[in-house]
């Protein structure tokens, strides 16, 4: 029915589709594969950051003056590079209180986990905060 | 050429039926990743972060209710504040199962109410916040329990020598000494006042007041008065940095 450069092309056609196809499936396990484990650490890298930051007070006492840009910067320190992070400041009513993001970028992974703290302040009207830290693998 | 023509366009059509496809499964690749990016609930943490975090906040607020009633607050302030923190541990303190903090403030004399303030005029003054806890919390799997003390406080020791200088005037230089659970702290601020005729005055640039910080919570302040009463009586007022304060009085020793 088709000549021989029909069918040449058929071939073609097949072999990109299976080529595509094939491109697809070695980039998918080329993404490093977040096993439960790294997931795990994630969450254990999160909470030691927030523990180290409230040792001395410094946390509540950032977040009593709303000082959103040294939490931020603070976390960055604290977090090895490559791991995304966004934290939510609630305050006793669950009312999130900071007004700007305390972020490093996009939460770009497939997996995040969140990471739940409570945080008060050594001020004199001992501020109570629940903290969210959402964390992510960035590669 | 006619029969060439058909079969160009029909591996053409081949062509772009294989594109089709790969986009197509392009497109399903791409819409499932996008749903498996989801957000986990907060996760439970262990017992070590638990009673970490637990102490930690637990020790601020009684600093931060020490610092409150040194300032004037009421004793009342740290009780208050302890059960607030205990009601938000139990809310939101161990996701996965239950977690409860009950405390109990030093209420043996001299405390109320867990706190000491103990400002007096042999160069010693103390402001002390002391209080046991038990937390308990239980899972499917655990059902643990942890008694701790946390027991904070701001010491503030003087000590004083003055030289007369002729007529009322008076050179006095007093040491100051300051200490967090029993260990050297800086200052946030201090205040220094001398009596004189019966009434506390506070030294300022008038009396070439001099402040020498050792950097170890060891302070020398120098000034010059006139100071007609036979004794020289001085009194510091001091913030540590963590805002609880304490003031100390004391007599100096007049050297030759």
């Amino acid at each position: 029915m088709l000549g021989s450069s029909g069918q040449i092309r058929i071939l073609d056609a097949l072999l990109a589709t299976t080529l595509v196809f094939s491109a697809l499936t070695f980039a998918s396990l080329l993404h490093p594969a977040v096993t439960l484990s790294k997931q795990e650490g994630l969450e254990v890298l999160g909470r030691n950051a927030l523990i180290e930051l409230d040792e001395n007070g410094t946390l509540g006492f950032l977040i009593d003056r709303r000082n959103w840009t040294s939490i931020r910067e603070s976390l960055k320190i604290l977090l090895p590079t490559g791991v995304s992070f966004n934290l939510t400041v609630f305050d006793e009513a669950e009312q999130p209180i900071n007004n700007s993001t305390i972020s490093n970028g996009g939460l770009i992974d497939r997996k995040v986990m969140s990471v739940q703290y409570l945080c008060a302040s050594q001020g004199p009207d001992s501020n109570l905060y629940l903290l969210r830290l959402q964390l992510a693998w960035a590669w | 050429m006619t029969g060439m023509g058909r079969v160009t366009s029909s591996g053409q059509i081949f062509v772009v039926s294989g594109m089709l496809i790969a986009l197509i499964i392009l497109s399903t690749g791409l819409y499932v990743y996008e749903l498996e990016v989801s957000t986990m609930e907060p996760s439970p943490c262990s017992a070590v972060d638990l009673v970490l975090m637990v102490e930690l906040g637990t020790r601020h607020v009684v600093i931060g209710s020490l610092a409150n009633v040194s300032r004037g607050g009421l004793n009342e302030t740290l009780v208050e504040n302890l059960e607030k923190w205990g009601d938000l541990i139990g809310e939101y303190g161990y996701p996965l199962g239950r977690c409860v903090q009950t405390f109990l403030a030093a209420e043996t004399p001299p405390y109320t109410s867990g706190i000491w303030l103990s400002w007096g005029s042999n160069g010693a003054g103390f402001s002390v916040a002391s209080s046991n806890f038990t937390l308990r919390w239980s899972d499917q799997e655990t059902d643990l329990e942890l008694n701790y003390t946390v027991s904070v406080n701001t010491t503030l020791l003087i000590e004083g020598t003055y030289r007369k200088t002729g007529g009322d005037g008076k050179d006095v230089n007093i040491t100051v000494h300051t200490f967090n659970e029993e260990k050297p702290t800086l200052l946030e601020s201090i205040s220094l006042y001398y009596m004189a005729s019966g009434e506390w005055l506070a030294t300022g640039p008038s009396n070439n007041q001099t402040v020498t910080d050792y950097g170890n919570g060891t302070y020398l302040i120098s000034f010059s008065a006139d100071i007609p009463d036979g004794t020289v009586k001085v009194s510091a007022h001091v913030y540590d940095q963590r805002g609880v304060y304490v003031r100390a009085n004391t007599t100096c020793t007049e050297l030759p």
